[in-house]
């Protein structure tokens, strides 16, 4: 028998900040993340309809908040500046949630289920992440950018220390790995790659460059023709300005790290067209974890469960999904999950982007915004790709709006490439 | 080391208290030959380091996979595309216990067999 929320819920708010760096940025500057969570919230409670007062609770994913801001503990101190306030002195239920970059999946997820339980009506839930800048308790009004190795130990914290950091295991190479046992099985040789990955550079960017609230919206031919090239791919190509980092992977096979939030209402389906026109139902939701190493690496086991799970209880299958929001952390994780969740046949994802279908205005749309190439707020992931699917599933998308509106979308999220959370959204017609 | 289950023998690196395969509690110690078979290869910086390495997935004989440093005496990294070569033959790795540059003795994995 299928596993199933007990109680349906429905989104019935989004927000989300603008995204760029607290040290200079200028819509996000000298912000920390009770200033982020709290335009991210007002914005999603406004799109509710409702006051904060209604919030019965709040759960928040937050990744690496004690190394970017020398703080613990946003469940206590986010609460207040929400409105979650029976008083002055005394705040409503709050928790900080921490998976990795599926921190604020795993919040959205929670939330459902304290929903779902019938134990709250109406959560807000999310992300906020400082992670491309460093803000010191001693000194709060100068954040400045990461070091290098702070941003890097702000990634390598979320891996295995002993049996992977300090064996020199680093992820990206590994997965490297998924997309070279991808080329393996399907027998593509390695120009072949290098297509795959600059067709999807393209694709994130023609979908991104049309998002207002990507931190990145640039196209590649403008990179190019600043740098000299009337060719974009021979940019894509060129060592100098896309340099090899773990091959077959270059610099712009990665995210662009920013700063930011996103904030989700929640409320029990029962209730929820009192106050939003357009709610969207959450169909289905499923979470597995793995090593994100596997024998065979072309699929990972992890994203198959996940993926059977939230199919399950939406009582859907993969051929009614109408549009997907994926964390692209590093490009493999885009080719191999859009197999293992089933938008495309086992085989045929490759192609696809190579032919550019998952453009917004083709017939397979994936990540319409630009997905991690235009903004990647780490543990705010998952709430992103909601507010992105909310809109395009409400038909409020704006220049990217996939037509016709589409009815089905599936969210897919992973922390650390290892933590899979996999949502359905639906909206009710 | 590795853990073995008493019940269904199944070999586990790292070392868990309890079976993944037929979640067994009593497990014993195994000494692992050490010898596999290099399934993937990548090449790259490490970041913190700025040293050039190749990290492989392999799969030990006794049956888990291992993730770490493989050991090719002439690679050339100024020619990081030469690692598809070691992705698509079926290469025979021996783990040695090795200082890494991060200081910490970790288990590399030296090619041993190309092509068999």
């Amino acid at each position: 028998m299928a596993k199933t929320l007990s109680r349906s819920v429905d989104i019935i708010g989004v927000g989300l900040t603008n995204q760029g760096f607290v040290s200079n940025t200028p819509e996000v500057k000298y912000m920390t993340s009770r200033e982020l969570w709290s335009w991210a919230a007002q914005e999603a409670v406004k799109d509710a309809s409702i006051t904060a007062k209604k919030l019965d609770a709040l759960f928040v994913g937050n990744m690496i908040s004690e190394l970017s801001e020398d703080q613990y503990h946003l469940g206590n101190l986010l609460p207040q500046s929400t409105g979650l306030t029976v008083s002055e002195e005394v705040w409503k239920p709050s928790v900080r949630i921490e998976g990795a970059c599926a921190s604020s999946s795993h919040a959205i997820r929670q939330a459902a289920f304290a929903i779902a339980a019938g134990v709250y009506d109406i959560v807000i839930a999310g992300g906020v992440e400082i992670n491309n800048c460093r803000i010191r308790s001693r000194d709060p009004g100068n954040p400045r950018k990461m070091t290098n190795e702070e941003r890097l130990q702000s990634i390598y914290c979320h891996y295995d220390q002993a049996w992977e950091v300090s064996q020199l295991s680093i992820q990206d190479m590994v997965l490297a790995q998924w997309l070279i046992a991808y080329a393996k099985h399907y027998r593509l040789d390695v120009e072949t790659m290098y297509d795959w990955l600059d067709a999807r550079i393209f694709s994130n960017a023609y979908n991104g460059h049309l998002n207002p609230k990507a931190y990145w919206n640039g196209t590649i031919e403008e990179l190019a023709l600043n740098a000299g090239f009337e060719d974009p791919v021979a940019f894509l190509r060129s060592p100098d300005h896309n340099p090899v980092t773990y091959w077959p992977l270059r610099l712009f096979d990665g995210p662009r790290r920013c700063d930011g939030a996103s904030a989700v209402v929640l409320c029990a389906s029962e209730i929820s067209e009192q106050f939003h026109k357009k709610p969207i139902r959450i169909l289905g939701t499923g979470n597995a974890h793995g090593r994100s190493f596997s024998e065979k690496m072309y699929s990972q086991p992890f994203i198959v469960e996940a993926a059977r799970q939230a199919y399950e209880m939406a009582g859907v299958g993969p051929g009614d999904i109408d549009i997907v929001e994926l964390y692209d952390f590093v490009a493999p994780e885009y080719l191999i999950p859009l197999e293992d969740f089933g938008y495309f046949e086992r085989g045929e994802a490759w192609q696809a982007v190579i032919h550019q279908r998952t453009r917004f205005d083709s017939d397979k749309p994936v990540n319409t915004s630009g997905g991690a190439a235009a903004s990647s707020v780490v543990g705010s992931v998952g709430a992103v790709e909601t507010y992105y699917l909310v809109k395009q599933l409400r038909g409020e998308a704006g220049a990217n709006q996939v037509v016709p509106t589409p009815e089905i979308g599936l969210m897919y999220d992973a922390g650390a490439a290892r933590d899979c959370i996999i949502n359905i959204y639906g909206r009710l017609v | 080391m590795g853990a073995r289950c008493d019940a269904c023998k199944h070999v586990m690196l790292p070392p868990q208290s309890v079976c993944g395969q037929c979640y067994g509690y009593d497990l014993s110690w195994i000494e692992l030959s050490g010898r596999g078979k290099l399934l993937y290869a990548s090449v790259g910086k490490h970041r913190l380091m700025g040293l050039d390495f190749i990290q492989g997935t392999v799969k030990l004989e006794e049956g888990p996979l291992v993730p770490g440093m493989v050991i090719v005496d002439d690679f050339d990294f100024s020619h990081p595309e030469k690692i598809w070569d070691y992705n698509v033959a079926n290469i025979s790795v021996l783990a040695e216990i090795v200082k890494n540059p991060l200081g910490v003795e970790s288990i590399a994995f030296r090619i041993i067999e190309p092509g068999k």
